[in-house]
């Protein structure tokens, strides 16, 4: 054997990470095989009636079938001690861009893969795969739904580094009301979130630049720890689409300019905090930035809206959140 | 109902040992435990019989085994292939510090699925030849194929030897 062959085994057995769940798999698998024996046999009695075209005897069969899988119940909830994704808001109208990362609570860094996350949506008593997603990288545009036979982007290597992954924002236009969960693969596993889509959800923040914007502005890191201070970099970037060269994108926006106006989402719109932060303009090749001293705040969803001397007032969203 | 509880003990006793083969496979805890609950739902209403051929756990790991490689045929648990595995993008120099661990991370993920359980079976589970050909239900010559694909691939994205051989003297330095 070579030396790779010798390794392999114990690399391989140290892979797997020691907190292997608690299950209750002994006492489970009986009863689900008698559920299913239950299903199956009541398929077979009702196929009789079924074929003489007795329509009572198939609502009965549905019935039965119904009954055999048991109620309907809310799905698991999402393990916050490994590898998750942050949805926010977790609760929204049909047709509602969301903001959506990975969380390490370790704070270490976690490798993700791809720019292309799942999408499954909770019948009542098991998940079903409803497709993928690619989120807005860049905070500056919405990324979208796509069908489950998507293609990956190999090249494109995520990485949670400190235990935070890039805010991607997620247009789900096209999904029925119901509960999903969106995740995103990696070297742990998949990391898994939970969103509900509700008619009656309040309406969610307006995160993505306005349509028809040729530039907009984003925090690099766009999350911020409750009552923490931080010193954000806000860039500067072209809509995608909009296939304007990166050194032509300062051009477009002209300098930044503060102080910027922070805004907070009430729910119902963005109301002025009448803070009004500092903006210095720094120095960064082929794109145009600025640092924004943010002070300590409570948890929300946020603007820093700045003034470019071209293109104008541009708004960058920040997210403060509880430990 | 005494063989509800036969099922029951020996369940409890090996499902960690079986989780950790199914996270082998799967990548990931949820997974990992459909995957074993799909099998073990599978041989329960056999259970009698198939202790009374003997020890049940080779039956179970080959129901296990199989479930995950017809399950992927059905698209059960969608995990797009790569033609190369993504390089992660790291916030440290890490040039020259080639961990075998870590690379498997990232390369277990994209070797196709037959492939992926040859490894897992062969050197995980530690299976010969011949006990890997019959838990995947195939040919000693399909296992040989596979596996020398998988290493082959394994090596390709390992690297050069020397950084195995430094990766491997890393890890027993650091221990």
């Amino acid at each position: 054997m070579t030396r790779l062959e010798d390794d392999l085994g114990a690399a391989l057995r140290a892979l797997v990470p020691d907190d292997v769940p608690a299950t209750d798999l002994a006492r489970r698998v009986p009863r689900v095989a008698a559920r299913r024996r239950v299903a199956r046999r009541t398929v077979l009695v009702a196929a009789v009636p079924a074929a003489l075209g007795a329509a009572v005897a198939g609502e009965r069969l549905l019935d039965d079938r119904r009954r055999a899988a048991g109620p309907a119940g809310p799905p698991p909830p999402v393990d916050l001690g490994r590898p998750h994704v942050v949805v926010v808001p977790a609760t929204v109208p049909p047709g509602s861009t969301v903001a959506l990362w990975v969380a390490q609570p370790e704070g270490t860094d976690l490798g993700l893969y791809g720019e292309v996350g799942r999408v499954e949506r909770w019948t009542g008593s098991r998940w079903v795969e409803q497709g993928t997603f690619t989120g807005g990288v860049s905070g500056i545009t919405a990324g979208t739904l796509g069908p489950a036979t998507g293609v990956a982007v190999p090249s494109l290597g995520l990485t949670a580094a400190g235990g935070r992954g890039p805010v991607e924002l997620v247009d789900l236009a096209g999904l029925a009301p119901g509960t999903y969960r969106v995740g995103h693969g990696g070297e742990r596993g998949t990391a898994w979130g939970l969103v509900t889509v509700d008619p009656q959800a309040p309406p969610p923040p307006q995160v993505a630049a306005p349509e028809g914007s040729v530039v907009g502005v984003a925090f690099d890191e766009p999350v911020l720890d409750v009552g923490t201070a931080a010193t954000g970099r806000l860039v500067v970037w072209e809509q995608p689409g909009e296939d304007v060269p990166a050194d032509v994108v300062g051009t477009l926006s002209g300098r930044l300019s503060g102080p910027g106006r922070l805004e907070r989402w009430s729910g119902d719109g963005w109301q002025d905090t009448g803070r009004g932060l500092p903006v210095r303009q720094v120095e960064v090749m082929f794109a145009v930035a600025a640092d924004v001293d943010v002070p300590a705040l409570g948890t929300g969803t946020y603007r820093v809206v700045v003034t470019g001397s071209v293109a104008g007032p541009m708004a960058a969203p920040l997210w403060v959140v509880g430990p | 109902m005494g063989e509800q509880v036969a099922f029951e003990t020996w369940v409890a006793a090996r499902e960690r040992a079986l989780l950790r083969t199914a996270w082998l496979l799967t990548g990931d805890w949820q997974h990992a435990e459909d995957l074993v609950q799909s099998a073990l739902v599978a041989v329960w209403p056999r259970w009698e019989r198939v202790c009374a051929a003997g020890d049940p756990e080779p039956y179970v790991r080959t129901v296990l085994v199989r479930t995950y490689t017809a399950g992927r045929r059905r698209l059960w648990r969608r995990e797009q292939p790569s033609a190369a595995p993504p390089e992660r993008a790291s916030t440290t120099d890490d040039v020259g510090t080639v961990d075998l661990r870590d690379t498997l991370l990232r390369v277990l993920p994209h070797l196709p699925t037959g492939q992926r359980a040859v490894v897992v079976l062969r050197f995980a589970e530690d299976l010969s030849e011949q006990q890997t050909a019959d838990a995947l239900g195939v040919s000693v010559g399909t296992v040989k194929s596979q596996s020398s694909k998988a290493l082959t691939r394994l090596r390709a994205v390992l690297g050069s030897r020397e950084d195995v051989e430094g990766a491997a003297g890393s890890r027993r330095e650091a221990r």
